[in-house]
This record gives structure tokens, sequence and C-alpha cells, in this order.
């Protein structure tokens, strides 16, 4: 009989490596298999969450090291918590994950790209001023017509793919951003993010005006930074906790009813606030408190209820889930209501809508392969439908399927689904 | 040197990304769904059955083991490698070959995940009846070995009811048609032996599997007891009704609490234990029978009975079901699940048994089971990590498949024997009855050379072989063996 | 050295004198040869000891139950002792509410009907086997009627037997609850080897409930693929069907259903009332959708039997007493099962054929006046619809030319090595099995 050591006692502070509880909670049932994306692809156990999880149980005790073989192994991993979603032992996957980069991180062994990606992380994505020059750059690339040869460049096709798009006007307002005609019946305030107010300003403004119109004053507080979902993610809990840090105060400060968020990485990201400040004295009960306040933007409206539009274009459309609100929230019936309440929408479920497009973050960029062959299989599953607008739910779905009409030649139009309310709002002659 | 060998052949005939040999790899291949662990030498996925059957020879020739795979959801440690030696995961081997409405079967490659033939069978309004309630992820290659069964078992029977013929894979690396072609055909029934031969006989490749209509009409009953007592007598009642429900599965106190928790079923708190009823058929006999199936229930004492007719309040009632085993991990970090079987007629008198030993042992127990066909689930909850308490609740494990054995029942009504159950096996079979089982595993070729240690009692331990391993990756640490 | 005196005096000595001798009739005999003793063991224990003397003398032992069904396989290579079984024929456990009896295997299923019949219940070994024949024997040779539609064969419902291997030592296999998967389900090796593995002692099956309500209907269709269209659709929508079969013209006639040129599908319902007659309803109506008209069959002592249709059902070969009549049976697929009676037909005019078309099991009773030709014909029919025609009963005379189950199957190695290994002395039925085995 064999019964494997007991899980060493952590190590540190419990931010940097997983935690005993979390991780003997994986009982190795294997229902979550199915749900892996990566796991599907590639038919390895390595590659599935019950794999990840036992491997990261094994470089907490110590029994297997961080080489590259192995934090290969949770590099692949998409953190798209579908795993989580379904998992019947309540199995904290998104947590168990994000420390247990941060332990190998920590532990001064983690791989050169690691650190490089923490490094860029925290140096540009974390300071508004240099991803802005980033993000001009990209603007630049785009608009001269240069993004459009290099993707046809067979060589460099694959490689440049998932350069975000960012294109049309940047969001820059901040205060009270939209106010509504008739009495405020609530105040809340918009996270705005790091990359979104650059890349799709213009689903802000469709938010504001969605809110504004259904009774809500709404406010963009200027001392908010970027949310740190992708430092988490990616190991760097102190930055991700500096981040959560000052977004408690700004947000606190605010004192609105309620944080509305419209990126689903961000929202999943603040409603953890709580647990990724825990054991911070200072900030322990403010980040918990806040946390309960937050809402990705069409939980928000579901809940208000949302007033129905009179009309709206003749749209046939396809909603891919974005992991972070369907798996990470739990989110996925929101969305669809609010589509479905859209006169003249008609609303085509694609196969596999709560599979993850390869997107992931920073992942198409860390592991492209992947995101590519999981970014192909969702474009033929979307043409299946032939619906002409894909809707989703957060900026970075929205690039990579953006990407990937491009790749297959797909006259499809990417949107947030929020759009195509206001769109419909607008249709039907309402105004802000 | 001889396993960078062992591994370079693989390589050839598999093709190298899909042979595993890094430490970190092969450690992720050392469990199943139970508490044992081994790890294997090499693990090699491979694409066909000629890819299968040249890794076979390739191991046959290197003297070491092999071990197949399905999705290592196994409940006896089954596809756990005792000896080390290769492990063949059948992931790739995942395409329904065919579907033949007309003649209602399908030729599925042993990898394809159980609900998804029913899932590709839907479309012709067929589909494949054994249902484990794991069957969102286990492989037909898995429930063949095992002779799986699920909640629907009680009316259509366990696996080997349905599979029509195979296609294995010897421990000489010879691929062999075993019936399959039509209905029957004369000569011995390998199939029936291969099924529940926990892949000590061969490993196999193709599976023609039966497939059924969908009934007309289901109805799903989900009645409420105060007592388990008493809903163990219900079960006895409906049977002795003469009416043969589609599913009758129980599940008590703490297991609907771990439920409630995962899918928040709105299972009563303070219930004992409630049965989950389903009645298939023609929409009259549906009516008929869950009328009758009431009216027992109630009798004996239940306290509320809820019917789920539309897919979509059927689906509620059983999801808490299906995900009942996983949700134990809600309750304790580990469970132990046994399996025994015992006569319907002898259910309380078990079950109250159960709680006891549990009780004087101080363990909590969940149990989760087929009431229908007497086949028990208790899953004792604990801490692994707990000095000690592993070996206890072994041992309450043994004392527990006592009191089925006893009541005339066996030690394992569908997870197999596989490593956990082997050393009970000399409780209901007699040296004589496993000499004859040797027999069949000599004509078959497979000695000790396919899934070692599994099933007979051997002294040999999983474990020894296990541990060794981790040593050896803690010492040797990147690289360790090539 | 061993002398038909000496085996005798053993035999006597195992079983008791009055339970051991020499064949009294031709009855013992085995394709035309008798054995050199008959001997009738009172226990398992005595069945044991014999098989133990015989496997260490070198004797061949065929065990057999009532004899109803001893005409299937191939001719004995070697004959020495007859081990019947009738004496064992006792019910060893029923707990009604356990859905399970366990008998002796030389109890005729009639008794066991009858037994099971009393709590309400029955074992599904199918009801049209003649009443005479033995659980052992029906085991042995497979035997299965139409009635295998609903309940399968011996195979599903067989959980638990006792067995004698053949250097006489008693096992299990198996157990009596119905779900179990503790060892290799040696069962069904058993079921249908034609005690050529070990001697079946007592067998557990899973019974079920005697449906509440039967009926029975016969309709006269055009052709075969109708009567086939017909039940398959009435399986497709889960209608109360307990049996089927499809007869052809001649075999519809043997049976007083004169339907003039037409093919005969006769339907066995079993359920509750309501089902049964909402059945009976759409069946008709699916007949009369394909041009089919109710046939009358002849009035029958309790309607819960089909009619049996001649010849018996597959694998009760009995002696017709006709030299010249060949029984056999071939399985193809159901889709294909049209096809093969066309065949059949073409290849022996006075064919009578019944199908069951769910299964794809075809049953052919004809008559051979030209050696082996009519034979070989079949045999050929049978190979192009895809199937293997096994022969359950003819002549002894064209018996030895042949393998009555055709040639061997694709995993034949395998099954001779099995064979090795269970009966290493060749002292089983020997020669008898597939293959010669
Ligand atoms: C939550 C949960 C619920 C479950 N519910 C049920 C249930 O209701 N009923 C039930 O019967 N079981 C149940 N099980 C047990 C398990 O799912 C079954 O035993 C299943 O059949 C195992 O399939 P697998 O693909 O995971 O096989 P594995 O665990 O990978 O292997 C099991 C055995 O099969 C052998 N094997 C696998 N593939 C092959 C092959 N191609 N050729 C030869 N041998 C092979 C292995 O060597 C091993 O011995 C449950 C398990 C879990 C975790
Ligand atoms: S579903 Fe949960 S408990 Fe089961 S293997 Fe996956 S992570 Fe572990
Ligand atoms: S987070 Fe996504 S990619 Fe990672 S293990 Fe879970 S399901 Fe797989």
């Amino acid at each position: 009989m064999a019964t494997p050591p007991p899980i060493r006692a952590p190590v540190g502070a419990r931010l940097i490596a997983p935690s005993e509880t979390d991780l003997s909670r994986c009982v190795r049932c294997g229902l979550c298999l199915q749900h892996c994306p990566t796991y599907l692809a590639t038919g390895l156990e390595t590659e599935s969450p019950r794999g990840r999880l036992y491997l990261m149980r094994a470089l907490a005790e110590g029994v297997a090291q961080p080489t590259a073989n192995a934090v290969g192994h949770l590099d692949q991993c998409l953190q798209c918590r579908n795993c989580e979603a379904v998992c019947p032992s309540g199995v904290p996957y998104g947590r168990v994950m994000e420390a247990a980069r941060a332990q190998v991180l920590a532990g001064g062994r983690a791989p050169l790209s690691w650190r490089l990606r923490a490094l860029f992380l925290r140096q540009v994505i974390a300071r508004p001023g240099r991803l802005a020059l980033v993000a001009a750059a990209l603007r630049l690339y785009r608009a001269c017509g240069l993004r459009a040869v290099a993707e046809r460049i067979p060589v460099l096709r694959d490689r440049v793919l998932f350069a975000p798009t960012v294109a049309g006007r940047p969001f820059r307002r901040t205060g009270v951003i939209a106010r509504p005609q008739g009495a405020v019946q609530r105040r809340v305030a918009l996270l705005t993010g790091c990359i979104m107010p650059l890349a799709y300003g213009r689903v802000h403004e469709a938010t504001a005006r969605v809110l504004a119109l259904n009774g809500c004053e709404v406010t963009a507080p200027a001392e908010q930074v970027c949310c740190g979902a992708l430092h988490a993610h990616n190991g760097d809990r102190e930055t991700a906790a500096a981040l959560a840090r000052r977004n408690v105060d700004a947000f606190l400060a605010a004192g609105a009813d309620a944080v509305v968020v419209n990126s689903a990485g961000c929202g999943a990201a603040m409603k953890e606030y709580g647990a990724l400040l825990a054991e911070e004295p200072d900030y322990a009960e403010k980040a918990r408190r806040l946390a309960e306040t937050v809402r990705d933007v069409h939980e928000f409206l579901a809940d208000l209820p949302f007033a129905p539009p009179a009309s709206g274009p003749e749209l046939t459309v396809t909603y891919q889930d974005s992991c972070h609100l369907a798996h990470a929230q739990g989110i996925a019936g929101a969305p669809r209501l609010i589509l479905a309440a859209i006169p003249g929408l008609r609303l085509l479920e694609m196969a596999h809508a709560d599979r993850c497009c390869g997107s992931a973050g920073v992942y198409s960029l860390t592991q492209p392969q992947m995101s590519l062959r999981l970014l192909d299989e969702k474009m033929r599953e979307i043409a299946a439908t032939g619906a002409a607008v894909i809707a989703t739910a957060n900026p970075g779905c929205m690039s990579q399927l953006e990407a990937g009409a491009r790749r297959h030649g797909l006259r499809v139009r990417v949107a947030h689904a929020v759009e195509l309310l206001d769109e419909a709002y607008r249709d039907s002659g309402a105004g802000v | 040197m001889a396993r960078r060998n062992l591994i370079r052949e693989l390589q050839s005939a598999c093709g190298k990304k899909w042979v595993l040999h890094a430490p970190e790899d092969l450690l992720v291949y050392e469990y199943d769904g139970t508490i044992e662990r081994g790890m294997p030498e090499a693990v090699v996925l491979p694409d066909s059955a000629e890819q299968v059957a040249a890794a076979v020879r390739i191991a046959r020739r290197h003297g070491v083991a092999v071990t197949a795979r399905g999705a290592g959801t196994g409940l006896s440690g089954g596809a756990i490698p005792c000896d080390g030696g290769v492990v063949i995961a059948t992931p790739r081997l995942n395409r329904i070959l065919e579907l033949d409405p007309e003649n209602r079967r399908a030729v599925v490659e042993p990898g394809v995940v159980n609900l998804d033939i029913s899932v590709a069978a839907a479309a012709y309004g067929l589909y494949y009846a054994p249902d484990p309630s794991s069957q969102k992820a286990c492989t037909i290659g898995g429930n063949v070995a095992e002779n799986a069964g699920g909640p629907h078992c009680l009316r259509y029977g366990a696996t080997t009811n349905h599979i029509l013929g195979l296609e294995i894979v010897t421990a000489d690396g010879e691929i062999v048609q075993a019936g399959g072609e039509t209905g029957e055909a004369p000569g011995y029934d390998l199939t029936g032996v291969l099924v529940g031969s926990e892949g000590t006989l061969a490993i196999i490749t193709k599976a023609v599997v039966r497939l059924l209509p969908r009934p007309e009409s289901i109805i799903t009953l989900l009645a409420i007891f105060d007592e388990v007592n008493q809903a163990s007598r219900a079960v006895s009642a409906i049977i002795a009704a003469g009416i043969v429900p589609a599913a009758l599965e129980m599940m008590d106190k703490y297991t609907m609490q771990a439920v409630e928790a995962a899918v928040h079923a709105g299972y009563p708190p303070d219930a004992g234990a409630v049965l989950l009823i389903e009645v298939e058929g023609l929409a009259e006999e549906t009516a008929e029978e869950s009328r009758a199936v009431q009216e027992v229930c109630r009798d004996l004492g239940a306290r509320e009975l809820r019917i789920g007719l539309s897919p979509e309040d059927r689906e509620r009632l059983w999801a808490g079901r299906k995900g009942a085993l996983g949700a134990l991990g809600r309750l304790a970090p580990s469970y132990y699940i046994l399996d025994g079987v015992v006569p319907r007629t002898r259910l309380p008198a078990v079950l109250d048994g159960v709680y006891a030993a549990c009780e004087r042992y101080g363990f909590r127990v969940a149990n989760v089971f087929h009431a229908g066909d007497g086949n028990l689930h208790p899953n004792v909850l604990f801490d692994e990590r707990v000095p000690g308490a592993t070996e206890r609740v072994l041992d309450l494990g043994g004392e527990i498949m006592r009191l089925c054995v006893d009541a005339g029942g066996s030690i394992t009504g569908e997870h197999g024997v596989g490593y956990e159950k082997r050393n009970y096996m000399s409780w209901i079979f007699s040296e004589d009855d496993m000499e004859v089982m040797a027999r069949l595993k000599a004509a078959f070729g497979a000695e000790e050379r396919l899934n070692p240690g599994k099933v007979f009692p051997t002294s040999k331990g999983c474990g020894e072989v296990s541990s060794r391993m981790r040593a050896a990756i803690a010492r040797a640490g990147p690289d360790a063996y090539i | 050295m061993v002398t038909q005196a000496s085996v005798l005096q053993q035999l006597a000595a195992i079983a008791g004198p009055e339970h051991a001798g020499p064949p009294q009739a031709e009855e013992y005999a085995v394709d035309g040869l008798p054995p050199s003793a008959v001997v009738r063991p009172g226990s398992y224990e005595q069945a044991a000891e014999v098989l133990r003397y015989a496997n260490s003398e070198r004797l061949a032992v065929i065990p057999r139950g009532a004899g109803t069904l001893m005409a299937l396989g191939n001719v004995p290579r070697a004959y020495d002792i007859a081990l019947c079984l009738s004496r064992l024929d006792e019910i060893v456990e029923h707990e009604p509410a356990d859905l399970t009896v366990t008998c002796q295997a030389g109890i005729s299923l009639g008794r066991l009907r009858e037994h099971l019949a009393a709590a309400g219940q029955m074992a599904p070994l199918d009801p049209t086997l003649p009443a005479q024949a033995t659980a052992g024997g029906v085991l042995a040779a497979n035997a299965y009627g139409p009635y295998r539609l609903a309940y399968g064969t011996a195979r599903d419902f067989t959980i638990g037997m006792r067995v004698a291997t053949a250097d006489g030592r008693i096992t299990r296999a198996g157990g009596r609850v119905v779900k179990n998967v503790a060892g290799y389900d040696l069962c069904k090796l058993y079921i249908g080897s034609l005690g050529t593995l070990g001697v079946i002692l007592e067998a557990t099956f899973k019974v079920r409930p005697r449906p509440r309500e039967e009926g029975e209907l016969a309709f006269a269709l055009p052709g075969a693929a109708d009567a086939c269209g017909v039940a398959a659709e009435a399986e497709r929508r889960g209608l109360s069907v307990a049996a089927a079969q499809v007869l052809n013209p001649a075999a519809a006639q043997a049976l007083g259903l004169s339907a003039g040129a037409a093919i005969v599908l006769v339907l066995n319902l079993a359920g509750t009332p309501a089902a049964v007659a909402r059945s009976a309803r759409e069946i008709a109506a699916l007949a009369a959708e394909r041009g089919g008209r109710a046939a009358t069959s002849p009035p029958q002592a309790g309607a819960q039997h089909p009619p049996e249709a001649d010849p018996p059902p597959a694998g009760a070969g009995a002696p017709t007493g006709d030299s010249r009549a060949v029984v056999g049976w071939l399985s193809v697929l159901p889709s294909r099962v049209p096809e093969a009676m066309a065949a059949i037909e073409a290849s022996a005019a006075d064919a009578r054929t019944s199908a069951y078309p769910t299964a794809g099991v075809l049953r052919v009773r004809c008559t051979t006046g030209d050696g082996g030709e009519t034979l070989r014909r079949l045999r050929e029919a049978a190979r192009e619809a895809g199937g293997r025609l096994v022969i359950e009963s003819c002549a002894p005379a064209l018996k030895r030319d042949l393998d009555v189950f055709g040639d061997p199957p694709a995993a034949f190695e395998l099954m001779r090595r099995v064979k090795q290994q269970f009966d290493p002395n060749g002292i089983l039925s020997p020669g008898r099995y597939v293959g010669r085995l």
C-alpha cells in the first residue's frame, strides 16, 4: 500500500504556495478531464487539471522539481477554470494554479521566460504610460497596413496573429461619465482597466450608455489602476496585491452601489480581492467589502432588470462564453438573457460555447501553438452556426476571435454583448 | 541503459511525442481514482491497434509488464502499474469508427468516452445504455475491462450485456478479433470473459457495442425518507411488488450534504435518505409503475415525493446523484469507496452493520449506491494525512467486505477487484476456483505480463515500486532516467 | 488395463451400483456412437469423482441432461462414459424478493418453470424449449428461442455456476448476487461450450416477474423485408414485444398458419394490459401500412407460448427421426435477414426458415436427398449473407465429413489454448466442439 507522504507545511506566506487544504481537495475522480481544452487537444494526463494538480502537489511537497518540463505543464494551462466549474469536489483550481506559479516564481528556479513575463507585466501592463506607448505602436502597426501584410506572409502568419488589435478612439474619461435622463436610481463605478480603454474604448462608451439608460449614474474613478488579474495569473501576486490595494482604496472612495466590470477577467479578479488580501490586516476587511459589490456588467443588468429594447437590427449572433465569466464567475445565463431580449436578434448556439478560445490573458503570446489549435477549432464551430456576429464578454476573447476571423477569412463581426444591447437601444430611438 | 533502449524503441513505434519518460510526466500516471500509487517506467499513447501491438511486443522483449489505462477513473487501482513497466494509455484511440443505426451497433475505439457514444447516437434516437456515474469521463476500454455498471444496470444489465465483440491485442502482441461480426458466432465466448478481465488478459483495441432505442417515456421520482432503514425497506418492497424500475438509487445523509454543497439539488438537510427511482417504457407502463412506486414509498413512510417528467426536471434530480462521489471531497480530504454486493433482501441488515462498523472505528461514512441491485458503496471519509488513518480505514473496509460476503454477496459489483480487493478474493473463491481462472490467463499467454499484481492475491505491493521510483526522482532530480 | 468391466466397477463404487451400468438402449448414443458406461451421480462430489477417475484413466466423458439437445456438435472422437446429470434436479435456493434462483443442472425446465410460476416469476430460459430439457443442457448448448428479443440469452441472466473441472474439482464461477465482477466471468465461457471445458453442476439465474398480460399476433406480409421492418419499428418504438419470428411460407405452412405464398410475422406481446393493448393496435397499423393482413394461428393452449415454429429453437436439434433432415442456424446482421432468407430458399427449395429478425438469427430446416450437396449450397448462401451456418442436427453419415460449426473462427487459436488449459487430457466431449476441439 502506497500512501503519498503528507504535504509539507507550506513555507512562508499562504500566498506563495498552494495550501494543503486546497490541494488535498482533489480526489482524482477525473470528472474534469473532458472539460479541459488542453487535455482534449493532447490526451495527455500531464496537460489535464488532475495531472496539473498532482504535479503542483508534488512541487509543493518537493517531490518534483520545477524543471523546464514541469513548469511547461503549468504554462500550457489556460487558467480558463473550466475544470473548476465542473469539479464536484470544489477544488479551487484557479487559486491553486496562481499560488503554484507564485511558488515557482518565488523559488528562484523559475525559467527565464517566466521572469521576463513577470517583468513585462509589472513594468508595462501595470504602468499606464508605458502601456499607452505599446498601444500606440500596435495602433500604427494596424493602421499603416503592416499587419495586413505580415499576416499574409506564410512564415510570419502564425507568429504575428495574436498581436492585439488596437483601433478606434481610446477611452480616457474619468469622473462621472454618464447620467440617466431621469432620476438616478443607482450609482455605479466602472472599472476601466488597462488594455480595454486603449483597445476597446467603444465598449466602455456602450457600457456607460446602457447603464445610464437603465437609471445609473456611472463614474470612472480617476485613481483606479489595472486590476492585477494578469499578474496574479502569472504568479506575481505581489504586484497583483499592490494593484488590488490601490483599487480597493479608489473604488471605496467612490462610494458607489456597485463596481461594474465589463471585462470578465477583471471582474473575476476583483471578486477575489477578498481572498487575495485576506492576510493583510489593513486591507482584509476593506477588500472583502469591496469585492462584494463587484458585478459583471451582464450580471448587473440582468439583476436590475434592464429595460428590454423596443427594437433592434436583424442579426444572427453566436455567443462565446468568456471563461472568466462562465467558469470563474459562474455567469452563463445573463449574457444570453440580454441577447435574447434584443428584438430581431437570433441567438445561434455554437458547439462547446463554454470552451476556451485560446486567448487566456497572455496565453496566446506565450503558448501560440496550443492557442492556435484551440482557436482553429473554435472558428470551425463558429462557422458552423452561420452567425454574422460573435458576441463575447472580455477584451482578450474579442481580440482572439477577431484574429481567428481574419485567419479563417470569416466575415463575422466580433462584439461585446453590451455593444449589441447599446445598438438595439439606439435602434429603438432611446437616447441618453 | 535497458530503459533507454526501451524508450527509444517505443518512440520509434509510436512517435517521440507520444512516449512519456520524464519523471514529472510519469508521476501523473501513478494514480487513478483510488488511494493507491504506482509509477510506470514509460507511458505510451498509441494511435492504432498496430501501435498497441508493437508497444506490447517491445515491452515483452524487454521483459517489462504492460498496463492499459483509459481515463484513470477506476476505483480499484486497476490502471496503476504495480510492477512499473509500460503504461499504454488510450486517449488517442478515441474514434467512433462506425455507427450503424439499422443494426443498432457502433464500433468504437477503447479511448472513446462512454457518454460520447450516446451523444453521437442521439441523432438516430439511440443510446448506449450502461451509464456509470463517471460516464462523462470514463472510457469504453475501462468500462469493458471493469464490466462497469451504473444506475440503469438494474434494468439493462452491465457492460457485459452490451458488448457484441472485441478486437484485442494479446500479451504476445497479436491482434485478434473476438466475435462481433454478427450477433452469434460459434466458439467459446471470449468476448464474455474479456469483459471484466481488468486488463489482465488482453488489451482491448476495438469494441462493438449495442445501442438501444430511447424509451418513449421516462419518469424520475425522488423519495425522501427520515430514516435510512425506511428507504432500504422500500427498495425491497418495490422489487417485491413486481416492479423492476430502470434505476433505483439511494443516497444517505452525508452524501446529501456533500451533494447539496456541490449542486444545490434542494435536498432537505435533515432527511435520512433519498431514493432516486426511474421508470422507463411506454407511457402507459411508466404511469402505472410510477403510481405503484409512489404508493410503496408512501406506505413505508416517505415524507416527500418529487416527480421529474421533463428532461430538465429529470436532469436536476439526477445531477446530485451523478456528482455525488466527487462531491464527497467536500466532506473530507480522502474517502475510501467500497463496492460490496448483497442480496437485495439483506440490504437493510447489512446497511445497519456498515453504519455500526464505521461508528466503532470512528469514521464517518457516506452511502451512495445502486440499491436496486443490492450494490453498496459505503464511502469512508478520512484524512490520509493523519498517521495510521489509512491503515485503519483499510481494516474497516475489510470488515465491511466481510459483512457483504457473510450475507451471501460479493466483494465487488462493478469497480473490479484490481489491486485493492485482491486479498479478499479468497473469501468468495476457493484455491481451485482461482486456479481455473489462472488457467484462463495462461491460455491468453498473459501470466504476469499484463497488468500484474491485480485481481488475484499476491503478497507483492504496488507501493514498494512507487516509493522506490519517487525516491529515485528525488535523488536524480530533473532528467532522472534518460 | 482399463476394460469396460473395470470402468463399470469403478463407476458403481462412486455412484452406487443402481446408478452405474452399461447403456440400456440406443438412448445414450451420440451420433450413433454408444458409450461403454452410463453413470448418474447423486451429488456434486460423485460427479467430480467420476471426472477425477476418467481424467486419470483418460476416458472420454460426455455429460448429458435429458438428451434433448445431444444432436448438436461434431461426431465425438471417443465416448466412454455418459455422465448423466438427471439426478441432480433440485432447486437449491429461491428467494423471490431477491429475484434470483439457484438450481441444480439436471432440473427440467418444466419443473423450474412451475416452481417459479408459483411465485409469479419466470427464468427467461426460453419458454419455448421442450419442458424436459435440463437447465444444464440448455446452458451447455446455449439454446434459445425467439424470446431472446426481450430477455436476452443465457449469458445475459446467468450469474453464477458450479462446475466440475476435467480433473474433478468442484469450482465456482460468479456468485448468487445480480451484480458481481469479482474474478473472471467464467460463466460466459461455460455457456455454449457444449461440455468441453467442464461439467455444469449448478446455476444461478436472475429471474423476473411474469408479465401481467400476454398476447400473440400473426400477420401475413408480402415480403421478408416488410416483416422485418414491422418488427424493427415495433422495437424502436419500445412496444411490448417479447418475441418475434419471421417465417417463410414453408415454415408458416408447417405451423398451420397457411398464408399462401406470403411471409408470416409472429409476435408475442408481454407487459401491462394497457401497454399490450396499445402495442397490438400500433403493430396492426404498422403491418397494414406494409400490406399485411392478420394471419390466424391455430388455437394454442395458453397464449403465452409462441407457436413452436418447426424447427425447434436454435440449439434444440433433437434427432428428428428423418435421416435426411438437416436443422441449422445462422447469424447475420439484422439488416441482412431478408437477403439471407432469400438465399436459403434459393439453395434449398423445401427449406423452412424462421428468423428472429432483430437478433439476426435464422433457423433452417430442410431435407437433403443429395448427400452433402444441399448443405454445401446452404453454407455458401450463409457466407454470402455475411454469416456462418451451424448445423444443429443431420445424419451422422453426413456429419462425419464436415465440421458442423463451419470454418474455425478468427480467434480459434485462443480457443484451442483455452481447451488445452481446461482439459489438458482431452477427456471432455472430445472432438465435439468448434474446430473439433
Ligand atoms: C466519480 C466516479 C463515479 C463512478 N461511478 C461508477 C459507476 O457508477 N459504475 C461503475 O461501474 N464504475 C464507476 N466508477 C469507476 C470507473 O469509472 C469505472 O471503473 C470505469 O470503467 C473506468 O474507466 P476508465 O476509462 O477510467 O479506466 P481506467 O481507470 O483507466 O482503467 C480501469 C481498468 O481498465 C483497464 N483498461 C483500460 N483500458 C483498457 C483497454 N483498452 N484494454 C484493456 N484494459 C483496459 C485498466 O488496465 C484498468 O484495469 C466511477 C468512478 C468515479 C471516479
Ligand atoms: S473534477 Fe475535481 S476532484 Fe475530480 S479530478 Fe478534477 S479537480 Fe480533482
Ligand atoms: S484551467 Fe482550463 S486549461 Fe487549465 S487545467 Fe483547468 S480546464 Fe484545463
